[in-house]
C-alpha cells in the first residue's frame, strides 16, 4: 500500500442517517411525554435517558472517527508533500490531541455504557453482546471476561444481575473512582484510607476481603435456613477432612461468612441446633465432642467456633479440648497458675520431655498429676467428659515414670509431641480464620452476646513463634468479661441472657439450667432500682422466675396472686431431661395428682438453686426483676423485699409438703438457709431495706 | 431512643390518650420480647391479636439496644403474610392494617444496619421511606452502620450506589397537593440536575432559591432535606466514606488516622518492585485520566515521576517503551513535564533521565517531607501549605521541564 493511500474509511452518509434516526425517536419520545400519565411517565423518562445515552454515544464515535480520518488524511499529505521517514514514524503513534480526544472520548462511552446498563433492559444485554464480540484475541481476556460476567448476570434476569449491571455502570459516575478495578493501586490507596480512617490495622491476607462477599451472599438467609446450613456445610466439609482434601481460603471464607451471619442475628449458640439437627453431623461432631443435647453453655460456643475455624477438623477439636484446658489451667486456674509455667513453657514440655517452669526449675511429678487432676475437674465444671483418646493425651502430660524405661518414655514424648505438632499445624493453617474469631469482641459485647468472643487468642507459643491459638473458657470469657466490666449498667443491663446464663432447648424453648455466678455478678452489676432494671429484656425475666422463654408469666399466677414457681410445663420437661433417674424415682408408685405436684416440687428445687446464685451477686437486681414477672410492685420489691412467690416442697421422705408462700425475701433467705428446698445456702446476706428515688418506669414520654 | 409510650402513640395513630397511656403501661409492665424461636411461632391469624402487636412493640423497643436476627425474621413474615408482599393486609382492620404498616417502617429502619442490601432497597425503594424521614428516624446514621460492618472500598462503593438507585426508583409523593408535589424519584433527578457552589453543601444549598423546594411547608423541607441528604451521601460515598473509628468482626484494631488516598497513592507506589512498574506503565491511560480527572497539580505530578525516575529500569525496553508512552500523555493532557526528562543518548544508545532535572524533582518531594515533619512537630495543620514548595523551586523545575 502506499503512503498516499492511507485513509481512514468512513461512510459519512450512513452515519449522519443513523444520528437522524436516533434523534427522530428522542423526538417522539419528548412528545409522548407532553401527554404522559402518571402512570407510564417513569417509563418514558427512563426510555428517553436511555435514548439519548444511544444518541450521544454514536454520535461521540462517529465525531471521534471524523477527528481521526482528519488526522490521517493532514499525515498522509505531510508525508506526500516530502516531509520525510521521521515524521511519519514520530506521527505514526497517536498524536497528543488525538490522544486527548481518546481520553474524552474513553470517558463518554463508559458514561454512555454505564447508562444503558443502569437500564439492565433488552440494551443492556445488547451492549454486552456487542463488547463482547469486540474484545476477541490476546491482551483482552481479563475485559472479556468481565463483560461475559456482565452479560450472564443481566440474562439471568434477576435482581442480581440488575444489581451487578448498575454497580458496573455507576462506577463512571465517580471521576475518583474512575476505573479503579482496573487500576489496583489507587484501590488500594482508596482501601488504605478506609482502614486508617476506621482504626483497622491493614489485613495480612485477603481472606476477610472474601468474607464481606460471602457474609452478603449469605445475608438473605432465613434463621431456619442458617440453622440447616451449618449443619449441611459441615457435613461437607466432613467429608472434605475425611477424603483429605485440602481447605482452601475460600472454603474458609464461607464458613466464616456463615459464622458472621449468625454472629450478626446472635444466632451462634443455634449452631449448636444446627449441628445436632444434622444426623450426620450429630453422629460425626456432636458425638466425637460429647454434646448430649443442643444446651447452650459459652464452652459449647468455643467448640463450634473452632470448627469455623478449622473447617470442621474433628480431630482438631478433640486436641483442643484437652491442649486449650491446658493452657487454659496454667494462666487462670489455681493449681495451673501455682506452677508458674508460660504456654511456651508447656508446650516445649510436650514436645521435649522436660516441663519447666518460667525460673527454669523443673516442673515436679506431682505437680503435673494436679496439673491433670485440675484440667479433669475444670472440663467436668464445664460439662466436658473426655473420650479415651483425649483422656489418653492429658494422661501423657507426665514426667518419667519409675520403671519405665527411657525408650518407652522417649517414644510417649515423640507422639505427644506431635500431636501438638498437628495441632499447632492446624492452627498455623488456619491462621487468618483463627484471626478472625480472635477480634470480634467489640462486636460480641455490643450486641451483648459477649460469650461468643474470646475463644481464639494471640500468644506466645515458644520458638520465637506468636500466634493466635484456641483459649478455653477462663480465658476467652476473661477477655470479654475484663471489658465488660468497664460499662455502664445502661449496656449491661438490656444484655441477652446468655451472657450469665447457660441454658436448655430440651422442651423446644429456652430454660435457665445454671447461673454462671460470676458473670451474673459482672452483667447486673449496679442494677439496684427500677431506672437501672428498665432495659431488662422480658425474656430475661422469664427465663429468671422459672419459665421459659417466650412463656407469659402472668400465667402462673394464681387467683391470690402467689407466683406459681416450678410450674411450667416446659421447665419441668428441661429438668426431667437432665435428671430422668431422680424425677421417676421420686414419682414411682404415686397416683397421677401426685406426680403432676412431684415434679412441679423437684423443678422448684432447681429453680430456686437458680434464685439463690442471683441473689448472691445482686439483691436487689433479683427482686425487680422476680418482681416484675410476679405482678408486684418494683419500688416495693426494693424498698421492702416484698415477693409473692408459691413454692411447692418435697419432703426428705418423698412426700409432699405443702407449698411455702413467700411474702418478703427474708422468709426465702430463712428457709434457703434452712434447707427447705432440698438444699440448703447459707452465704446470702440479709435483706437490707433502702429507699428508693426513681417513682416511674424509666420510661419518658417523648422520644 | 424511642420511649414505649412514644412508640405506642406512634404505632396506634386512632386511639384516645388514655387508650394510649393503658397500652403503654401494658407494654412495659406485661408484655414479651420475642426472639427469634418464639417469633416462628406466631401464625398470621395472630396478627390481630392486642398481645401479639404488644409484644411486636416491646421487641422493637427492644431492639433499640442491641440488634438480634429476630427483626429481619419478623420483616420478613410481614412480607410474606400481606397482599403482593407489600404490607398491605386487605383483610384486616383499617387501624390493624395501619399498625402493621407503621411497625414496619419503624422496625425496618430502626435496624436498616443490620440487615441484607435486598431488604434495605425495598425500604429505600417504596413508600416506607417517606415515613421514616416523616417520623424523624435517624436514617442516614442507622444506614451508616451497614457500611460500618464491611471495609472492602469496593463492595462499600457498588452497595453504597446500589442503594442510591434504589432511592432514585422511588414513586412516593412528597409535598403538597396544589402547591408542588413529586415523587421522590423526582425529586432526586431534580436534585442531580442542580450544581452547587459546594460539593459538601449540596443538599442544603438545593433548598436555597429553589422555586419548587420553596413552595414546600417547613415540616415537608425537612422530611425532603432528610431524603436527599441520604441519597447524596450514598451517591458521593460520604455515607461510607466519613466512617471513623469503628473496627467490624474480624479484624484487628490500630491507629486511627486520618487518610489521604493521595497520599496512599505516592506510599504503595514508592514499594513497588520492577513488575510492578511495568504492571503499572500498562495501565497508563488510566493513570492519565485520574490525574486529569481529579485535577491534580503539577506538585503532585512532580512527586510522582520523581518516585518513577527512582523505580523504572531504564534497562528494561518495555518500560522504556511504556515510560515514553506516559510522558507523552501525561503532556498531551497538559502537564508541562518536559520530554526532555527521558532522553536517549547516542553515544551509549541508552535511556537515561535528565540529571538536572531529577535532582530538581528530588529537591522538591525533599523540601515537601521536611515541611511535614515541621507540620507535626509543631503539631499543625499546615495542610494547606503543605504540597506547595517555594515559588523559585517551583519555577525551577517548570523552567526545566518546559
Amino acid at each position: 500500500m502506499e503512503i498516499k493511500d492511507i485513509k481512514v474509511e468512513i461512510d459519512e452518509p450512513a452515519l449522519q442517517q443513523e444520528e437522524q434516526r436516533l434523534q427522530q425517536e428522542i423526538n417522539a419520545i419528548n412528545q409522548r411525554l407532553q401527554t404522559a400519565t402518571a402512570t407510564n411517565r417513569p417509563q418514558l423518562e427512563m426510555d428517553l435517558k436511555l435514548k439519548q445515552a444511544e444518541f450521544d454515544g454514536k454520535k461521540n464515535q462517529n465525531d471521534y472517527n471524523r477527528t481521526r480520518r482528519g488526522t490521517y488524511e493532514a499525515l498522509r499529505n505531510s508525508i506526500v508533500s516530502g516531509q520525510g521517514w521521521s515524521t511519519f514514524a514520530g506521527s505514526l503513534a497517536k498524536t497528543a490531541e488525538e490522544k486527548k480526544i481518546e481520553l474524552k472520548q474513553s470517558q463518554k462511552e463508559v458514561a454512555n455504557e454505564a447508562e444503558v446498563l443502569r437500564s439492565g433492559g433488552q440494551e443492556a444485554i445488547f451492549l454486552a453482546q456487542k463488547k463482547i464480540a469486540g474484545l476477541q484475541g490476546p491482551g483482552k481476556e481479563k475485559l472479556l471476561k468481565e463483560w461475559q460476567g456482565i452479560q450472564k448476570t443481566l440474562q439471568s434476569g434477576g435482581v442480581v444481575g440488575w444489581q451487578y449491571a448498575v454497580a458496573k455502570a455507576t462506577e463512571s459516575d465517580r471521576s475518583r473512582l474512575h476505573k479503579y478495578r482496573h487500576n489496583l493501586l489507587l484501590s488500594e490507596a482508596e482501601q488504605q484510607v478506609v482502614w486508617n480512617k476506621r482504626g483497622i490495622k491493614t489485613p495480612k491476607s485477603t481472606l476477610q476481603e472474601l468474607v464481606e462477599q460471602m457474609e452478603k451472599s449469605f445475608a438473605d438467609m432465613s434463621y431456619d435456613e442458617y440453622v440447616g446450613n451449618v449443619g449441611d456445610m459441615f457435613k461437607k466439609f466432613l467429608e472434605r477432612q475425611e477424603s483429605g482434601e485440602k481447605i482452601n481460603d475460600a472454603d474458609r471464607a464461607s464458613l466464616i461468612g456463615l459464622f458472621k451471619r449468625g454472629f450478626k442475628d446472635s444466632w451462634v449458640d443455634d449452631a449448636i441446633i444446627g449441628i445436632m439437627q444434622n444426623p450426620e453431623t450429630r453422629q460425626k461432631i456432636g458425638r466425637q465432642l460429647g454434646w448430649k443435647n443442643a444446651d447452650f453453655t459459652p464452652e459449647r460456643i468455643g467448640q463450634v467456633e473452632m470448627l469455623f475455624a478449622s473447617g470442621g477438623d474433628v480431630k482438631f477439636a478433640e486436641r483442643n479440648a484437652v491442649f486449650r484446658e491446658l493452657t487454659d489451667e496454667i494462666q487462670h486456674g489455681k493449681v495451673g497458675t501455682s506452677l508458674n509455667i508460660d504456654i511456651a513453657g508447656l508446650f516445649e514440655g510436650v514436645r521435649t520431655g522436660a516441663f519447666k517452669k518460667k525460673d527454669g526449675s523443673l516442673v515436679s511429678d506431682a505437680e503435673l498429676q494436679n496439673l491433670q487432676q485440675a484440667v479433669r475437674a475444670q472440663a467436668n465444671e464445664l460439662g466436658v467428659e473426655f473420650n479415651q483418646e483425649q483422656e489418653k493425651l492429658l494422661s501423657n502430660m507426665r514426667n518419667k515414670v519409675a520403671g519405665e524405661t527411657t525408650q518407652i518414655f522417649t517414644k510417649m514424648v515423640e507422639d505427644r509431641g506431635k500431636e501438638l505438632e498437628e495441632y499447632l499445624q492446624t492452627m498455623r493453617d488456619n491462621q487468618s480464620a483463627m484471626q478472625f474469631f480472635g477480634n470480634i469482641r467489640n462486636e460480641a459485647i455490643e450486641k451483648r452476646h459477649g460469650e461468643n468472643a474470646g475463644w481464639s487468642l494471640s500468644r506466645d507459643v515458644g520458638g520465637g513463634e506468636r500466634m493466635y491459638i484456641a483459649s478455653g473458657a477462663r480465658a476467652a470469657m476473661g477477655h470479654v468479661y475484663g471489658d465488660v466490666n468497664k460499662t455502664d449498667v445502661r449496656v449491661r443491663a438490656p444484655a441477652h441472657s446468655h451472657m450469665m446464663y447457660n441454658l436448655g432447648v430440651e422442651s423446644g424453648a429456652q430454660v435457665l439450667t445454671s447461673v454462671r455466678e460470676e458473670h451474673n455478678g459482672i452483667m447486673r452489676n449496679g442494677i439496684g432500682d427500677v431506672r437501672s432494671w428498665s432495659g431488662t429484656p422480658p425474656r430475661h425475666v422469664q427465663l429468671s422466675i422459672g419459665v421459659a422463654a417466650g412463656e407469659t408469666t402472668s400465667s402462673y399466677i394464681d387467683n391470690k396472686g402467689l407466683f406459681q414457681v416450678g410450674a411450667s410445663k416446659k421447665v419441668q420437661s428441661e429438668w426431667k431431661s437432665k435428671h430422668k433417674w431422680q424425677y421417676e424415682s421420686a414419682m414411682r408408685n404415686k397416683s397421677e395428682a401426685d406426680k403432676e405436684k412431684i415434679a412441679e416440687a423437684l423443678t422448684a428445687q432447681y429453680v430456686v438453686r437458680n434464685y439463690a446464685s442471683m441473689m448472691k451477686q445482686n439483691m436487689r437486681d433479683f427482686l425487680l426483676t422476680i418482681a416484675a414477672g410476679s405482678g408486684v410492685s418494683q419500688q416495693k420489691a426494693v424498698s421492702d423485699g416484698l415477693m409473692s412467690l408459691s413454692i411447692p416442697r418435697l419432703l426428705s421422705d418423698g412426700s409432699l409438703g405443702s407449698p411455702v408462700h413467700i411474702t418478703n425475701v427474708s422468709q426465702l433467705i430463712d428457709h434457703l438457709r434452712k434447707g427447705t428446698f432440698g438444699f440448703r445456702e447459707s452465704s446470702i446476706s440479709p435483706f437490707n431495706p433502702t429507699e428508693t428515688t426513681s417513682d416511674d418506669f424509666g420510661l419518658p414520654l417523648t422520644a | 431512643m424511642f420511649s414505649i409510650p412514644y412508640l405506642i402513640a406512634q404505632l396506634y395513630p386512632r386511639k384516645s390518650q388514655s387508650e394510649l397511656a393503658a397500652l403503654a403501661e401494658q407494654c412495659a409492665t406485661m408484655s414479651a420480647d420475642y426472639d427469634t424461636k418464639g417469633w416462628l411461632l406466631v401464625k398470621r391469624e395472630d396478627l390481630s391479636q392486642a398481645t401479639t402487636q404488644l409484644n411486636l412493640a416491646r421487641t422493637l423497643w427492644q431492639l433499640q439496644f442491641a440488634y438480634h436476627g429476630v427483626a429481619e425474621e419478623i420483616l420478613r413474615s410481614l412480607e410474606l403474610w400481606s397482599d403482593d408482599q407489600t404490607i398491605v393486609f386487605f383483610d384486616f382492620e383499617p387501624e390493624t392494617q395501619e399498625f402493621y404498616e407503621r411497625y414496619f417502617a419503624f422496625l425496618g429502619f430502626t435496624v436498616i444496619g443490620n440487615l441484607p442490601a435486598e431488604t434495605i432497597v425495598k425500604l429505600l425503594g417504596t413508600r416506607f421511606l417517606v415515613i421514616a424521614a416523616a417520623w424523624d428516624i435517624p436514617i442516614y446514621d442507622n444506614l451508616s452502620d451497614y457500611f460500618a460492618r464491611y471495609t472492602n472500598v469496593y463492595g462499600l462503593h457498588r452497595d453504597a450506589l446500589y442503594l442510591a438507585v434504589a432511592m432514585e426508583q422511588n414513586r412516593t409523593l412528597v409535598g403538597e397537593s396544589g402547591k408542588s408535589q413529586q415523587t421522590v424519584a423526582q425529586w432526586i433527578s431534580g436534585f442531580n440536575d442542580f450544581f452547587g457552589t459546594s460539593f459538601a453543601d449540596k443538599v442544603d444549598e438545593f433548598f436555597v432559591d429553589n422555586v419548587e423546594t420553596n413552595r414546600l411547608g417547613k415540616d415537608i423541607q425537612y422530611v425532603l432535606n432528610k431524603i436527599l441528604t441520604v441519597y447524596y451521601g450514598l451517591q458521593a460515598g460520604f455515607i461510607w466514606r466519613d466512617i471513623t473509628d469503628v473496627v467490624p468482626a474480624g479484624y484487628e484494631r490500630g491507629e486511627v488516622s486520618q487518610g489521604d488516598a493521595d497520599e496512599e497513592y505516592l506510599k504503595l507506589f514508592a514499594q513497588f518492585d520492577a513488575p510492578g512498574v511495568q504492571e503499572w506503565l500498562e495501565s497508563f491511560r488510566d493513570v492519565v485520566q485520574w490525574l486529569w480527572f481529579t485535577k491534580k497539580d503539577e506538585v503532585y505530578v512532580n512527586r510522582l515521576f520523581y518516585l518513577l525516575t527512582q523505580k523504572a529500569d531504564l534497562s528494561d525496553d518495555k518500560q522504556v517503551e511504556g515510560l515514553t508512552d506516559f510522558i507523552e500523555t501525561v503532556q498531551a493532557a497538559g502537564w508541562s513535564l518536559g520530554a526532555d526528562l527521558l532522553y536517549f543518548d547516542e553515544t551509549d544508545g541508552a535511556f537515561h533521565w535528565n540529571p538536572d532535572i531529577v535532582q530538581a524533582l528530588k529537591e522538591e518531594v525533599e523540601y515537601l517531607e521536611e515541611q511535614k515533619k515541621f507540620g507535626a512537630a509543631a503539631g499543625k495543620a499546615a495542610s494547606a501549605d503543605l504540597g506547595v514548595p517555594p515559588a523559585d523551586l517551583a519555577a525551577g523545575i517548570k523552567e526545566l521541564t518546559s
